[in-house]
């Protein structure tokens, strides 16, 4: 029987063949044919994505971002189109290898790691039963697709970086599609230039929905306050950037720490610390 | 350097005050100290989602022992996002957030206001990107096409001639560049929101029955609940939950909704949600006894009870009359009075008046989870309280909010800004084409406040396109 477990496999088995094929382009750099197979899985994947989504929502009757099993596939599902529209918009392939990697990543730990019982369907709590929290999630997400894009890219930066200072610029392997550094510098800032407005109304439309929901609009319930640490983290680095003229380096590693707050925000919260955004 | 500053001091001819002023102002515009501030919330926010805020101190001595928790405690570390030293910080970056919007603001008011439309040709060669290309044609004649191509890319143009050049200024986006003050005003507008909530604002919780009417906590108001259910799934977990409620205002009715989670009642700035719902902890609608004989154990009979009606127990004598109800059995010995712990249904007891052949035995309570806790020997039965009905009542949260609405303009300012700012880009072109018989020269030079990358493409572009006007 079709169901949505069956296209999240599909979506699964896509992200892993673009992921490989990425990979083996970003090793045989002589053939663009790799590249082009890694985007058109990557395409075929977002599709399969969008229709395992699809399938969820119907099949639980509300949109599918209520539990951490599905909002990872409307994470997954994000990244993959924000890093797809960067491909066609600057043509660097190469980013794709690192993009896929987190998004094949990312959907492994929903198919293989997360415990059955959070892939099921639950129905909705009454509180959750709100347009706003649609908005709100799908803000959010493209939010955090946007800095899991700043995130590799910082990855790619540090990367080369660390090569072009050893090698002198003699680059022999995989890092010679890598753009230039200044221009994976700027891709960094675009990407949390997206990111930073989408996580912002994110927060706004959740402490929105709280007032809504039970009359306050913020609590500092540890996902809450998690997410203003995130969002402090992220003004530190544009100010740093635009007011201190930090580039390279520093605003890389910036750009991860910042993720990997968002990675907390989103998986350790959940699992570590008490509060009401039990679900998501 | 020194001497700079003193001869600074002097010229200035303030006094000592006025240089603390700027040292002030100099500390307090800076976007250094906006990081620091940065830092400290992060940090004090990390502590406040590790130790988990604003709980019962024996959670806090079982978690980290006696001595710590009153380290714990003294530091505000209980309930740190309410602690003076948090709010503090707020304060300094609201100051520093002001300070830096009235510093920076006229400086790129004026910018946005530049319309220098002159410029020589050294300094457009000096803008970030520029190029001088020269044509065989007319200077009348690229006049309009170097116009209209402008124009075509969305810049507002202006010109001005004299009788051997003219010169160009073309620009858009202007607006972006004030688009971090309004997101930093945006900021400022919800603090207030945030103070004002906080001083005039409350937030309280009401519990009524249905039927019931209740002057709300904090209001010249009532309100009567007329009805209350829940809705289900098909696995019995709650759906949702409703309350019809009436607003009855100096004895009148003034409007009636039926709330719901997420769907709260307004009236006089007040807001009523539906926020849980749950059993009666003093009272009960209905009781069921089974009665023993009390050697032997034999069973006799059942009887249900309406609270405070007698009823005669089926093959027995005896009847029975339901006085009191405690959900969560407390005796206080002082006050010798009984009364409920807590609103959770923990340790059910009723009392019951026992009359044999309609003599008043004795009023034991009884208790639902420990029938043979204290046996009652007044009689030969035996009675155990084997069941109830509670009446169900809705829990309303009340908040009253006046700083609510300044919140969602600030974070509108903010969002807008935030788009401005990242996505509208401030590009500026001069051009200055120059007669030289017949030939003229072409000066082009531009800048672009951010996305510099994506502005040398357009410059390019641009240049490639001014190339083309004479062939
Ligand atoms: C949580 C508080 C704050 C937020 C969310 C915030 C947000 C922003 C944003 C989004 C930008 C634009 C960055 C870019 O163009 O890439 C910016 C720029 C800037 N911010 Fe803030 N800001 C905050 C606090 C402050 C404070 C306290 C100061 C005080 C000095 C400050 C000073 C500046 C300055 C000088 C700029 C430079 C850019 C310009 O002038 O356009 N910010 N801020």
């Amino acid at each position: 029987m079709i169901n949505s477990f069956f296209w999240v496999d599909i979506t699964f088995w896509l992200y892993l063949a673009s992921c490989t094929f990425y990979m083996l382009y970003g090793l045989f750099y002589k053939n663009e044919t790799l590249g082009l197979l890694g985007t058109v899985t990557a395409i075929l994947g977002a599709i399969i994505n969008t229709l395992a989504l699809v399938y969820r929502a119907y099949e639980a009757g509300h949109a599918p971002f209520a539990n951490l099993y599905e909002s990872m596939l409307l994470f997954t599902w994000a990244t993959v189109i924000g890093y797809l529209i960067m491909e066609f918009k600057y043509k660097f392939r190469i980013i794709g290898t690192f993009i896929m990697s987190i998004v094949f990543l990312s959907i492994l730990t929903i198919v293989w790691l997360l415990p059955y019982r959070y892939q099921n369907i639950d129905p909705l709590n009454p509180a959750l039963q709100s347009i706003w929290l649609e908005i709100h999630v799908i803000t959010t997400f493209i939010g955090y697709a946007a800095f899991a894009i700043s995130f590799g890219i910082s990855i790619m930066y540090l990367l080369k970086n660390g090569v072009e200072k050893k090698t002198g610029g003699g680059l022999k392997n995989f890092m010679i599609r890598f753009p230039d550094l200044n221009i994976l510098d700027d891709l960094n800032y675009k990407s949390i230039a997206w990111g930073f407005p989408f996580l912002t109304i994110g927060i706004i439309t959740g402490a929105y929905w709280a007032n809504y929901a039970w009359g306050t609009y913020w609590s500092w319930d540890p996902k809450e306050t998690w997410s203003a640490i995130v969002w402090l983290i992220y003004a530190g680095y544009l100010h740093a950037r635009v007011t201190h003229g930090w580039k390279g380096v520093r605003t890389a590693v910036f750009a991860i720490i910042g993720f990997i707050a968002i990675v907390f925000l989103y998986w350790g919260v959940s699992f570590i610390l008490p509060g009401l955004h039990a679900y998501a | 350097m020194g001497e700079e500053k003193t001869g600074k001091k002097i010229a200035a001819g303030k006094g000592k005050w006025d240089v603390i002023e700027d040292k002030f102002i100099e500390i307090f515009s800076s976007p250094k100290l906006a990081i620091f501030i940065f830092i400290i919330l992060a940090v004090l926010s990390i502590f406040g989602t590790v130790i988990e805020q604003n709980r019962e101190p024996s959670m806090y001595i079982a978690a980290y022992g006696e001595k710590w928790y009153g380290v714990i405690r003294g530091l505000g570390l209980t309930d740190i996002f309410h602690a003076w030293y948090f709010t503090l910080t707020l304060i300094l970056l609201s100051v520093n957030l002001s300070v830096c919007f009235f510093r920076r603001l006229p400086p790129k008011w004026r910018l946005i206001r530049d319309k220098t439309v002159v410029m020589a040709e050294d300094a457009i060669l000096r803008q970030k990107n520029s190029v001088k290309l020269n044509h065989n044609i007319s200077i009348q004649g690229v006049k309009d096409a170097i116009s209209g191509l402008l124009k075509k890319k969305g810049y507002k143009v202006m010109t001005a001639e004299t009788n051997s050049d003219i010169s160009f200024f073309a620009q858009k986006g202007a607006i972006g560049r004030i688009g971090s003050d309004i997101t930093h005003v945006g900021l400022l507008i919800i603090f207030l929101g945030v103070i004002i909530g906080s001083f005039f604002g409350f937030k309280g919780f009401a519990t009524i029955f249905e039927g019931e009417i209740k002057r709300m906590p904090n209001t010249d108001f009532e309100l009567r609940v007329d009805k209350f259910w829940i809705e289900y799934y098909d696995d019995y977990r709650p759906k949702d939950f409703f309350s019809t409620l009436t607003v009855i205002d100096n004895g009148r009715e003034i409007m009636k909704k039926t709330i719901e989670v997420n769907d709260p009642l307004k009236y006089k700035g007040v807001w009523f949600y539906q926020s849980s719902y749950g059993q009666a902890w003093d009272r009960i609608d209905k009781a069921r006894f089974y009665v023993y004989e009390r050697e032997g154990g034999k069973f006799i009979s059942e009887a249900i009870a309406d609270f405070g009606k007698e009823i005669e127990v089926p093959n027995t004598n005896l009847k029975l009359k339901v006085i009191g109800f405690a959900a969560d059995f407390y005796y206080d010995p002082a006050s010798k009075e009984v009364f409920s712990k807590s609103m959770e249904h923990n340790n059910p007891a009723m009392q019951v008046e026992i009359y044999e052949k309609g003599v008043l035995k004795s009023a034991p309570w009884l208790f639902a989870k420990y029938p043979e806790a204290f046996l009652d020997k007044s009689t030969k039965y035996f009675i155990e309280a084997a069941g109830y009905q509670a009446p169900q009542y809705t829990g309303l949260s009340i908040a009253k909010d006046p700083g609510v609405n300044i919140v969602w303009v600030g974070s509108t300012f903010l969002t807008v800004g935030l788009f401005l700012s990242f996505f509208v880009i401030h590009k500026r072109i001069w051009i200055k084409i120059v007669d030289k018989n017949n030939k003229v020269d072409i000066y082009v030079g531009g800048n672009a406040n951010k996305n510099k990358i994506n502005f040398d493409k357009d410059f390019a572009n641009l240049v490639n396109e001014l190339d083309r006007i004479e062939k």
